[in-house]
């Protein structure tokens, strides 16, 4: 009885940076957003207070049972959907539809988002200039977090922190079993040539080619008003790319099929990978060779070649799904230049306490947003 | 091995001092780009 | 000298221009540094074989092409750019064994000499804003051979930002870089084809 009660002071103890540290944004947000936003302040503070206990609550549960991904998952999933929530709806509220026109590109009032920084690199290097349409603030804002993001996590921005993942993550949970086994993993290269392509073709047609051809998120956030054929062929793209990539597909090969086949800025957090000093490692001992961690990675970053050399390949995510699927407990977070047989504990903690503290500051607003739209719904009738 | 542990959680304290750095001085950041003179392309401000 | 540093200035517009179509391509085609190199000469030399085409016919007509002409003969090449990049990775078949792992030096022109070439040549032919300003003020230095003096250094000024082309095909130790530029060239080709067509269309 003693040292149940001593563990679950432990892991207090250990949740109390992260929940402290969430506490303290949503002391500021309330401080800060209200008056810009007209929201009501009450529904407003009762969403904050109901974003600090998720996450707290949600990153205990991790620190106490020692699993990650199931709590990950939910944090990770529930993100995405009040993100969307959130956004279409201040959409709504500030321009009275989903959609954009070319008044509002020709006024630089598109909001940006951190797949478009990948475009802005080369441009940003070659000329000091950013070719998106948007508040120069806000773009600026976003590359120095991505800057930030791909030294801190690398790839396991997209388990912890992309606001779209959740999306796929949700819908390749669907089904119990998945229906299209055996994918090659080596399609799961296509993002870098989708990453290399859209650089040189935004430099070449000073437009972010991926954001007007090929994003599928345009269906959860906004998209173009369609007045030309050439706008009409772009909607039916996304529209495609959405409901193949991030629905149906998810739910038949249980991965997430976007972030393995498409997303350009998984690509370029992927190649920080290498330079991060957080990463899984596989115990080539205790491994018997099950496959169990190959058949749940979700983004094909685990392969036959993985279990022998121990290590994942540069796409990994860092979600530990793998971690927890394992049943020999042979597969653990890992901090580069460390001993790898000891410590797996702490180095999970380490690296969850960075995933989080960006989690916070880049996700926590829009998971507030997002409740006190629904709040919103069900106290006035409306989102808006 | 032992220089490499001390690295490695160097290189870790120095990343997590960069995150919460770089999360505080965000907008410092943004002023000193603007400063240096990031813009949007003129090819989306001109009329 | 002064076609010289016009040429070193105008690098960056014919990276925008150039880049594209190129970085792929040498990506994919392997790490030998010495093919890498003799790649890059045969595009550059189908380049200037493309502005010489198009400079001697404005010469002949006695000034730049009208309007029409010179966007169809454009629209044309970026056509054909676009059905060379598209048809390349999915014709050639893959070698096997990486050419540095056979110990033996590699020709430095390569079975398939001529597609670099050719594809240079398009590039040429595709009149890039570089190269109207470049022929422009060529055509203003005031007679043929001053002319032709001005392009040919200006040419040489535009090499520079070539250079460390071929160095990219030595990225991917830790990935398949040939399989991610066969794919890179397939979107490439997907993209040139869409500019052919929406330049095309207008004319026709």
């Amino acid at each position: 009885m003693r040292v149940t009660h001593t563990r679950w002071l432990l892991s207090l103890l250990k949740t109390l940076p992260v929940s402290l540290l969430c506490a303290g944004f949503g002391f500021m947000a309330y401080m800060g957003m209200m008056g810009d936003l007209g929201y009501d302040h009450t529904l407003f503070g009762i969403s904050i207070v109901i974003t600090w206990a998720f996450i707290s609550t949600l990153f205990f549960l991790m620190v106490h049972t020692g699993k990650t991904d199931r709590y990950r998952a939910i944090l990770f999933i529930a993100y995405a959907v009040l993100f969307s929530i959130g956004f279409i709806a201040n959409n709504i509220a500030n321009r009275g539809a989903m959609f954009f026109t070319e008044q509002d590109i020709a006024r630089c009032e598109i909001p940006f988002c951190h797949i478009a920084t990948t475009m802005m690199l080369l441009p940003m290097a070659v000329g000091k200039t950013l070719l998106f349409p948007g508040s120069l603030s806000a773009i600026l804002s976003m590359v120095i977090l991505a800057v930030i993001t791909a030294l801190v996590l690398g790839r396991g921005f997209c388990g912890y922190v992309c606001f779209y993942g959740g999306l796929e993550d949700g819908c390749s949970r669907l089904s119990k079993k998945a229906k299209i086994k055996g994918i090659n993993p080596k399609w799961s290269l296509i993002p870098f040539a989708v990453l290399i392509t859209s650089m040189l073709t935004t430099l070449a047609a000073l437009s972010p080619t991926y954001c007007f051809w090929a994003c599928p998120f345009k269906a959860v956030t906004e998209y173009e008003k369609i007045v030309n054929p050439i706008v009409l062929i772009q909607t039916i793209i996304f529209l495609v790319l959405f409901i193949g990539l991030v629905v149906v597909l998810p739910i038949l090969t249980k991965k997430r099929t976007q972030c393995s086949f498409l997303c350009p800025f998984g690509a370029m957090m992927s190649l920080c990978n290498p330079i991060n000093p957080f990463t899984i490692r596989i115990d080539t001992e205790k491994c018997t060779g099950c496959r169990r961690c190959i058949q749940v990675c979700p983004t094909f970053s685990l392969t036959h070649e993985s279990l022998q050399t121990g290590k994942p390949r540069i796409n990994c995510t860092k979600c530990g799904k793998c971690v927890d699927a394992c049943p020999r407990g042979a597969i653990h977070y890992h901090i580069r230049g460390t001993c790898p047989d000891r410590g797996h504990e702490a180095k999970r903690l380490i690296f969850l306490h960075a995933a989080f503290i960006l989690l916070i500051a880049v996700g926590a607003p829009s998971i507030a947003d997002g409740l006190y739209r629904i709040l919103h719904l069900i106290v006035a009738g409306s989102f808006v | 091995m032992r220089l490499k542990r001390i690295l490695s959680i160097l290189w870790v304290i120095a990343l997590f001092a960069l995150l919460i750095g770089g999360l505080f001085t965000l907008g410092n950041g943004v002023a000193a780009l603007k400063e240096a003179g990031f813009h949007i392309h003129p090819v989306y401000t001109q009329e | 000298m002064e076609g010289f540093l016009l040429g070193l200035g105008s690098g960056t517009a014919c990276m925008a221009y150039c880049y594209p179509v190129l970085l792929p391509y040498m990506l994919s085609e392997g790490k030998d540094l010495r093919q890498g190199y003799g790649r890059l000469a045969l595009f550059l030399t189908g380049r200037l074989i493309g502005y010489i085409a198009i400079g001697a016919v404005a010469g002949a007509v006695g000034g730049l092409l009208d309007g029409e002409v010179s966007s169809l003969i454009a629209s044309g090449a970026t056509l054909l750019i676009a059905v060379l990049l598209i048809l390349r990775p999915l014709l050639r078949k893959r070698h096997r064994r990486d050419a540095l792992c056979t110990r033996q030096p590699q020709p430095v022109f390569s079975q398939g000499w001529y597609f670099p070439l050719l594809l240079g040549l398009c590039t040429g032919l595709s009149i890039c804003p570089p190269f109207l300003m470049g022929i422009t003020r060529a055509f203003a230095a005031g007679g043929i051979w001053q002319g032709v003096v001005f392009f040919i250094f200006f040419y040489s000024g535009t090499l520079v930002y070539f250079l460390p082309l071929p160095l990219a095909g030595l990225v991917g130790k830790k990935i398949d870089i040939g399989f991610i530029a066969d794919i890179a060239m397939v979107l490439m080709g997907l993209y040139y084809l869409y500019r052919a067509i929406i330049t095309l269309i207008p004319l026709i």
